[in-house]
């Protein structure tokens, strides 16, 4: 070998690791997959631990695949294919964070071997990769196909594989009990928006709307609810049907609940420093009313509207109260309320078809973020409802 | 070419797709630098059959091989894998090791000959390089760089429909051995003794009646071949048998005067 300074050979190196890192790893033709198999079989050979029917696959159910390989590739941690880097593949996509564990091993007449190795069908969601693979796994498994079963590594293609299973998305009887769930959480929330202020404006408290349910609603309360009981709707959802509890929430879930939450107070500041500022003119106008001026009938009138103005209104029906303000209906309210919708609804679509919440792109969360403002902006002149 | 078929396209406005199917380019340079798997990627099935075709050292003892085990070999193939063996992974092939004729036990990357004569029909069936380029061979062009691809049959004027195939590869191929030379000899109708690997060819389909010809299919009775030929023989009488003493090797053949 030639005579490299150090940093030539750091620089090879580097382009060697890149090369190899842009270079696709496969087994495709190292490995066949026979068939799912029994794995408590004792003969593996020829074809005898293949069940004899297309099974059906759950999510988190175990799963057991018969291989096929040559006498000079084994199973064992040491030599490659290290099986901890071999991930279960459905229809053609590498599912990451399934790895495989290895059975029974045996070898047949024609020096062909047949090893077990068994997965678990967890549904990670943690990577960008994760996320699109399953969701054509279950665009093809909601279509009514059966689904090739197979194994690979990550960034190649599936093995060579005559498995087939059918893969359950929506599990009747979870359905039910998280229809079951959610209906009973619908009436509690129901029943805490009909009954107490929790969506409602707050203070201070006029001689309209004294009671809490009087009130009219908040727009930006009632965001933030609807946020907050989707996501926990999905959340109960997605961990019925897949058992998943960790990180089934993206971080772009999370920032749209931070818009909601920010949307929220940053309204309420605005409300605030807007009943404070009311509060001081009020003032003044009750001392200037005191020393009885000529002008008493206009600052009379004044005094009135300023005094609406400083308290919370009363209800007038739920939709109105969130498109309306005091000046009556504003298009900045109406756009806030519609892209909010239709965030939901793709997020909710989204949730049953692919078991798993949408990761909003930057461009939709900015979106929400610049309607948030907008709202929030646009209420700084507008007056308490 | 392909520039003046896709202007001739676009000027006369044809509905000639092809023209813009680009061609493959060769995937390393020159032959000496093409790996064993030719243009596959590693580990894939097409890698093992690329790796299996540049094998110039077969197994065993050399097996002296009749058509109709070519024939018995295809049909135990068709038995194992029922029918399906379009694509063949490593455990496929290990599989085709383990199948037997005259009661002998052979297999794909045994050592085996087979005596026939270069088929002569149909019209234009001649010994030729498989010069378009080829995945095995890194798809360079030419005929230095390419497999020759050879019919025998087990009668003298027989027809590929009824043979079998035979390849020699460009690497470490006798210099002398030349189409030239093939040509001759099937012109003078020798027989000839080829020795080399049994490899099964997957990717194609059997092409044995004349009367349903399948177009891009080699015509020949069985998907397995001498591939690649180690020694390729030529009679000096008017017959011989595999265990003759009077054969020649190509080489030594007088070169033809055309090809």
């Amino acid at each position: 070998m030639k005579n490299y300074t150090i940093w030539q050979r750091a620089i090879l190196v580097l382009l060697l690791a890149m090369a190899s890192a842009g270079t696709a790893q496969t087994v495709s033709g190292t490995f066949k997959v026979v068939c799912v198999a029994n794995p408590g079989a004792q003969d593996v050979t020829h074809s005898k631990a293949c069940l004899e029917r297309t099974p059906q696959l759950h999510f988190h159910d175990v799963v057991t695949l018969a291989v096929q390989h040559a006498p000079d590739v084994s199973f064992d941690d040491v030599g490659e294919p290290n099986p901890a880097n071999l991930m279960l593949f459905l229809q053609g996509k590498p599912l990451p964070g399934t790895l495989a564990s290895v059975g029974r091993s045996q070898t047949d007449e024609d020096e062909v071997t047949t090893t077990l190795l068994t997965y678990l069908v967890s549904h990670d969601l943690n990577t960008e990769t994760a996320r699109r693979n399953w969701k054509e796994v279950l665009a093809a498994a909601n279509s009514g196909q059966q689904l090739t079963i197979s194994t690979g590594l990550e960034n190649g293609p599936a093995a060579q594989s005559d498995a087939k299973v059918e893969f359950v998305v929506l599990r009747t009887g979870r359905l039910v009990v998280w229809f079951a769930i959610a209906t009973v959480g619908l009436i509690v929330f129901f029943v805490i928006a009909a009954r107490t202020g929790a969506l409602r404006d707050k203070e201070p408290v006029g001689p309209d709307a004294a009671a809490p349910t009087e009130r009219a609603f908040s727009l930006s309360r009632v965001q933030m609810a609807l946020w907050t009981v989707l996501v926990l709707y999905a959340y109960v959802f997605i961990w019925l049907l897949t058992g998943e509890y960790k990180a089934t929430i993206p971080a772009s879930v999370v920032g749209l609940m931070g818009i909601t939450l920010a949307t929220f107070g940053t309204a309420a500041a605005v409300d605030a420093t807007k009943v404070q500022t009311n509060k001081e003119k009020l003032q003044t106008l009750t001392q200037k009313l005191a020393q009885n001026p000529p002008e008493r009938a206009i600052l009379q009138e004044e005094h009135a509207a300023l005094q609406r103005r400083t308290t919370v209104s009363r209800s007038e029906g739920f939709f109105r109260d969130l498109v309306t303000s005091a000046e009556g209906a504003s298009l900045h309210r109406l756009q806030f309320i519609v892209w909010t919708l239709a965030l939901a609804a793709v997020f909710v679509v989204t949730v049953w078809r692919t078991v798993g919440m949408p990761d909003f792109d930057a461009t939709m969360l900015g979106l929400m973020g610049i309607t948030s403002g907008t709202y929030v902006g646009l209420k700084l002149p507008e007056n308490k409802k | 070419m392909n520039t003046v078929k896709v202007t001739l396209c676009l000027f006369f406005m044809l509905g000639c797709g092809h023209a813009f199917a680009a061609k493959k380019k060769p995937c390393f340079k020159p032959l000496s630098s093409c790996p064993l798997r030719g243009c596959a990627k590693d580990d894939t099935p097409d890698a093992f059959s690329n790796i299996s075709k540049h094998n110039l050292d077969p197994s065993g003892e050399v097996k002296t091989l009749s058509f109709g085990d070519f024939k018995d070999l295809q049909a135990q193939v068709e038995k194992k894998f029922d029918g399906k063996y379009a694509t063949m992974t490593k455990p496929d092939r290990t599989r085709l090791r383990n199948l037997t004729a005259g009661g002998e036990k052979v297999g794909e990357g045994s050592l085996v000959q087979i005596v026939g004569f270069i088929a002569v029909k149909p019209e234009k069936s001649k010994p030729h390089a498989n010069s378009s380029g080829e995945s095995v061979n890194c798809r360079l062009p030419g005929t230095d760089n390419n497999d020759f691809h050879i019919s025998l049959t087990p009668k003298a004027g027989g027809s590929e429909f009824e043979g079998i195939v035979v390849e020699m590869i460009p690497q470490k191929r006798n210099e002398n051995w030349t189409t030239q030379r093939l040509v001759k000899a099937e012109q003078e109708n020798r027989a000839v003794r080829v020795t080399g690997q049994l490899f099964f060819d997957n990717h194609h389909k059997v092409n044995n009646d004349p009367a349903n010809n399948i177009g891009n299919q080699p015509k020949r009775m069985s998907l397995w071949e001498i591939h690649p030929i180690t020694e390729f023989e030529v009679c000096t009488k008017s017959s011989c048998d595999a265990n003759d003493s009077s054969w020649k090797p190509l080489e030594d053949l007088e070169q033809g005067g055309h090809s």
